[in-house]
């Protein structure tokens, strides 16, 4: 290969035959694997309408942290305190408060996603998921529920069932996703992110090769959403899908609003 | 099931509905995201993270989109992020890299298996030869002898003077004849 396509440029050695043949091989373009493009847009869409949610979780996941490291050791100097004054010979149990209850650390991602669709499967513990979903790890005890604990953000909540979907989606498992997505639906009818869990149906639908539901959901979509951000993922999904031949029974019902 | 997803790239519009001046980053998705998959795997990055590393790479893009010159090599801006990204991705899979599973599947008992897994085992040697090579070697062999961009734009687009750039494809040159014949004489596949 020369360098020739600058009129200035310097003279420079070309490659040997044999490994300009592997540039040649090289040059050619591989193209995203089968799924992979509408998967990616989905996710650029989502993530490019909510710039500053990761960076707000963690803020909010670090002040937590201190509000608890702050509670934890003012609940355990008041115990050792009262332990002292009423001379009991055990010992205060400041340290053992504090050992048994870490403070939360700042979350890892890919940590919480797993939290969150782990935890989300189960029905029992949906209520607790919502307030910290990246410090709740499933194996961990409830937190104590005091007298001045707010009710779970429903927005938190909403994410965090979608961010079940997008997980099961991402893994094939379609089943999985659909529930998650069905339980958004029946919680959240007109939720803040009921145009994000609509166009993850048409995304699941159409990775379930059900191509007319698909593009049934897609129109349905774009009529109603008609200049959403997700529109582009749902097109490409929707008009892209090939109809799958015995692609299985059809559990997930398409979504009217 | 057939989950065959062909691109439709026509219907991918701004991702933020606008147009004009700015880059179009639905636009440039659909047209260059093979371009930026390629990338990341020419840098590195394993298949298993290749469609995360595409995301980041693109999200990158939405996010530095009012700083895009349009006179500038729109595939060699795509680059600087890819490489940014494959860093990231590269730091973790070296770690890992004794349990992975290989960077091309071995090919099967199918008609034109055998001629599959002798292009495989060239790209994968090609691969490693790069892996080998100083990042900003590496950087302008890939942009000017595997993507053909022009050399003042890689020069541009990479902040360094013309005379360097070529100085680092001369000797990026010397450097992956000498990784090639390495790898060539030490069995790689």
């Amino acid at each position: 290969m020369s360098a020739s396509t600058h009129p200035n440029a310097p003279e420079l050695q070309d490659l040997p035959v044999d490994i300009q043949r592997l540039f040649d091989e090289e040059k050619a373009l591989v193209p995203l694997p089968d799924g992979a493009r509408a998967r990616v847009a989905a996710r650029i869409a989502e993530t490019a309408s909510l710039p500053t949610w990761s960076s707000q979780a963690l803020r909010f996941a670090r002040r937590a942290g201190w509000v608890a490291v702050v509670f934890l050791l003012g609940a355990g100097a008041g115990a050792g305190f009262e332990h002292r004054r009423n001379a009991d010979r055990e010992a205060p149990p400041v340290a053992t408060a504090v050992q048994a209850t870490p403070a939360p650390r700042a979350p890892n991602p890919r940590v919480a996603q797993e939290a969150w669709r782990e935890t989300a499967a189960d029905p029992v513990s949906n209520d607790t998921l919502a307030t910290t979903p990246t410090m709740t790890p499933r194996a961990a005890a409830p937190p104590p529920k005091s007298p001045t604990s707010r009710a779970p953000s429903s927005l938190a909540e909403e994410r965090a069932e979608l961010e079940t979907a997008r997980v099961a989606m991402t893994r094939a498992r379609w089943d999985e996703a659909a529930a998650a997505l069905d339980r958004h639906a029946r919680l959240f009818p007109s939720g803040q992110l009921a145009e994000e869990r609509e166009s993850l149906h048409v995304v699941l639908l159409a990775q379930r090769g059900q191509g007319t539901l698909a593009r049934e959901a897609a129109a349905r979509f774009e009529r109603v959403y008609a200049t959403s951000l997700f529109l582009p993922a749902v097109r490409a999904a929707a008009d892209s899908v090939t109809e799958a031949s015995g692609a299985g029974q059809v559990t997930l019902e398409p979504k009217g609003r | 099931m057939n989950r065959t997803i062909v691109p439709c790239l026509e219907s991918l519009s701004p991702l933020d509905g606008s147009r004009g001046a700015e880059l179009d980053v639905a636009k440039v998705f659909a047209e260059e995201a093979d371009y930026v998959h390629t990338c990341l795997r020419r840098l590195g990055v394993h298949p298993n993270n290749v469609e995360d590393a595409v995301h980041d790479v693109f999200i990158a893009v939405h996010r530095h989109k009012r700083t895009y010159d349009p006179t500038r090599s729109l595939r060699a801006w795509l680059y600087g992020f890819s490489v940014r990204v494959a860093s990231n991705y590269r730091r973790t899979t070296r770690r890992r890299r004794e349990t992975d599973p290989p960077l091309f599947e071995p090919a099967d008992g199918r008609p034109g298996a055998d001629a599959e897994l002798e292009s495989n085992a060239r790209r994968s040697l090609l691969l490693r030869a790069l892996d080998s090579l100083k990042d900003e070697r590496r950087d302008v062999l890939v942009l000017h002898d595997l993507d053909g961009i022009a050399m003042p734009d890689i020069a541009r687009s990479l902040a360094v003077p013309l005379n360097t750039a070529y100085s680092r494809l001369r000797l990026a040159r010397e450097d992956i004849s000498t990784a090639v014949r390495r790898l060539q004489a030490g069995g790689a596949s």
